[in-house]
């Protein structure tokens, strides 16, 4: 825009005053020569003169073209940059006419890319007028420095917060893994012992203090006949009511004990096979917390039936050896003197009456080995009928008291022979029982006999009866042998006999075990009792007595 | 008030207590994971808050901590951010006093959302002037005697500056009467 005075402002504008507001400017006349300046140019272009040329001085930057008051005056709306040659500092500003000589001036102001630049060229901001951005420009290119810096320095430390985020994410993704691999492996662990707990051939359970299931495994849940669910939170009672009262014993004592506990050949008729005894081994754990309180009880049973059955199979195997051998031995025995006895005869065949006479004695022989014989297969046809149950009892009111005499009748050769001490005892009021008498006495005989058998020469044999609440009850008591502890239960099995029976006087082992059985047969009961080997024994028998009136009698 | 102001709040702090007891100023402040730029503007509860927390924390007395704050901010803040042009503010300290009306004005350009405080001299002589302070903060007197300490110390000119009117004693604005013993080039 060409600056024209308006009519208004013509003559008005003072160009002293106008010049002051910018202290940079340098004027030259038509030929160029340089005729004035500012008063704060010479601190920036020390070199820009009055009576220089402004060729001589400057160097023309934009636009392109001659550097000559002409060109200036040319280019009236075009903003100027010219570098002073001395120096190369840049000044900027446009072009006024002055008056028509040809007097032109240049609306100066230095050019400054940085704030340093004020000071470097001997510079104070009072230098500039008021209305020159140039300080404006140098106070916001340093605030936009100050304000990078700051970003700068942001970024810095976002940087390095999203390195310390990456190793902290990084740290736990580590951690993440290693927790997933260990709830991996806790999990498999877990799944391990879940498939042993379920399929151990062994009964397993947990409970808590209460004694309620908490978990139970599926061969434990087999025998008792309950699936392994349904346990869970029942109480034993309401599990396995015929033993609840013996598990919640041994339980308690564990608790009290705080110790594992083991319980062996425990017999109990399961759910499962109701009417079978079974065999079991039973061990207890108690369950501790960190802090070693019992917070459970761990149950392990393994079932030993099978074990137990193998066990009395191989007992009665070797029994029953032991009575072949036995069998054999009786049986020959009384051959040979019968041989012996009938060569004898044979040989000595004779009117002569002393030969007639020893020929008798030989027979004699021969006839009571015979019978002893006969005696010997009559107690193995009476075993064959014990085992077919074949046994047929003629019952009828009879009394203990007159019984046991009999019996001692048929004892008393034996107990002569081996010169025992006999006490008898009967009470003086009836013994009335409902009873097969011959059988009665033959159970009796044998209780004697078996008394003789284990008692050695001279020694003291007790025949008591009495009467022992609703029973009428006999005991026979020794000082013999006596019976170890482990054969209590035994010998009243079918060819049992202690280990030393043998050398004491023979017998096949089925004494004891006939009188059992016709014991039973009369609702009775036997029992055997010893305070060990060497220790002597006692045997007794109890039969129901038969109350007057209210008696019935058996016929079979 | 612009970040600039808290970031020299926290950079007198560290320089004299060092970075633990900033921490606990920032902390104490509510500032603990704010990161201040130094261009934007933020309410002047951000800067009033430190002034208190670091008084309460350093155990230092307000007034006290306002002076020293002046000082530091021409003396570190105002070198550090702006030193050319600090530098060019003036040959003298009676040529820079007389220079700051100007300069707020282009400040109240450059960062058009601040309330800058404005400036005025009068009676000037050569060994003194009179300066008028006019902001709409309460509070700062003793920030703007730390500015001129500040300035003494920086070109090197001992003066003397008597508080002749003071806001906070009911007056239109602060009047400081500065004088200084020689003009000094």
């Amino acid at each position: 825009m060409t600056p024209e005075a308006t009519p208004a402002l013509a003559g008005k504008l003072p160009i002293r005053e106008f010049l002051r507001a910018f202290p940079f400017y340098l004027a030259w006349d038509r030929a160029g020569a340089i005729i004035e300046v500012g008063p704060s140019l010479p601190k920036v272009c020390p070199q820009i003169a009055p009576g220089k040329t402004l060729n001589e001085v400057l160097r023309l930057v934009r636009p392109h073209g001659e550097l000559s008051a002409a060109f200036f005056a040319q280019h009236p709306d075009q903003l100027f940059i010219v570098a002073d040659r001395s120096n190369d500092r840049l000044l900027r500003g446009s072009y006024l006419a002055l008056d028509p000589s040809g007097v032109g001036v240049m609306l100066a102001t230095p050019w400054m890319t940085g704030p340093d630049q004020i000071t470097e060229y001997g510079l104070t901001q009072g230098d500039f007028a008021v209305h020159d951005q140039t300080l404006d420009l140098l106070l916001l290119q340093q605030t936009q420095h100050m304000a990078a810096n700051d970003l700068r320095q942001l970024n810095a430390k976002l940087i390095a917060k999203r390195e310390e985020l990456i190793e902290q994410e990084a740290r736990v993704r580590r951690s993440e893994k290693e927790a997933r691999d260990q709830r991996d492996e806790a999990r498999r662990q877990r799944d391990e012992l879940e498939w042993i707990h379920n399929n151990a051939p062994i009964g397993l359970c947990y409970f808590d203090l209460d004694l309620r299931f908490r978990r139970v495994n599926r061969y434990l849940a087999e025998i008792n006949g309950l699936r392994a669910e349904d346990h869970i939170g029942r109480r034993i009672a309401e599990v396995v009511p015929a033993i609840a009262s013996r598990i919640e014993q041994q339980a308690r004592s564990v608790m009290a004990t705080r110790r594992p506990a083991r319980y062996e050949n425990v017999t109990a008729v399961t759910p499962a096979q109701p009417g079978v005894t079974r065999y079991f081994n039973e061990s207890w754990f108690p369950l501790f917390d960190d802090s070693g309180a019992i917070v459970g009880l761990t149950l392990l049973v393994e079932e030993v039936t099978d074990r137990k059955r193998v066990r009395v199979l191989r007992e009665a195997d070797r029994r029953k050896n032991v009575f072949l051998a036995t069998l054999a031995h009786e049986l020959r025995n009384p051959l040979a003197p019968i041989k012996s006895a009938l060569q004898l005869v044979q040989m000595t065949d004779s009117d002569d009456p002393a030969i007639r006479r020893e020929n008798r004695a030989a027979l004699a022989i021969a006839e009571r080995q015979v019978d002893h014989l006969v005696r010997l297969v009559d107690d193995l046809l009476e075993v064959a009928r014990i085992t077919h149950g074949k046994i047929e009892l003629r019952k009828e009111r009879t009394d203990i008291r007159e019984i046991l005499p009999q019996a001692l009748d048929l004892a008393r050769p034996h107990l002569e022979k081996k010169r025992h001490r006999l006490s008898y005892h009967a009470p003086p009021i009836p013994l009335p029982v409902i009873g097969d008498n011959v059988r009665l006495v033959q159970v009796f005989a044998n209780l004697l006999d078996n008394a003789i058998k284990y008692t050695g020469p001279e020694g003291a044999i007790a025949l008591c009866a009495s009467r022992e609440g609703p029973d009428a009850v006999v005991r026979v008591k020794d000082n013999g042998r006596g019976i170890p502890p482990d054969k209590l239960a035994s010998i009243w099995d079918l060819f049992s006999q202690v280990e030393y029976a043998r050398e004491a006087r023979g017998g096949i082992g089925i004494g004891l075990a006939l009188a059992r059985t016709i014991v039973r047969l009369h609702d009775g009961r036997v029992g055997a009792s010893s305070a060990g080997a060497g220790l002597g024994s006692e045997f007794y028998v109890a039969i129901p007595l038969a109350l007057s009136g209210a008696a019935q009698i058996d016929e079979g | 008030m612009y970040g600039i102001v808290t970031k020299a709040i926290g950079d007198l702090i560290v320089s004299t207590y060092g970075e633990d007891r900033w921490e606990a100023v920032r902390a104490k402040a509510g500032l603990e994971d704010e990161y201040l730029v130094s261009t934007e503007p933020y309410p002047d509860e951000v800067a009033y808050g430190l002034i208190s927390a670091a008084c309460d924390i350093l155990e230092c007395p307000v007034d006290a901590f306002m002076v020293r704050f002046g000082e530091h901010w021409i003396l570190e803040t105002g070198a550090a951010c702006y030193g050319p042009l600090l530098k060019s503010g003036g040959a003298t300290l009676r040529e820079f006093l007389l220079n700051l009306p100007h300069f707020h004005t282009r400040v109240v350009l450059l960062y058009p959302r601040l309330q800058p405080p404005e400036f005025a001299c009068t009676d000037v002589t050569e060994n003194s002037l009179r300066l008028h302070y006019f902001t709409a903060r309460p509070g700062l007197t003793n920030f703007m005697v730390g500015l001129l300490r500040g300035l003494s110390q920086h070109y090197e000119t001992p003066i003397s500056i008597v508080l002749s009117a003071a806001k906070a004693e009911g007056a239109d604005h602060d009047i400081f009467d500065v004088a200084w013993d020689a003009p000094r080039k």
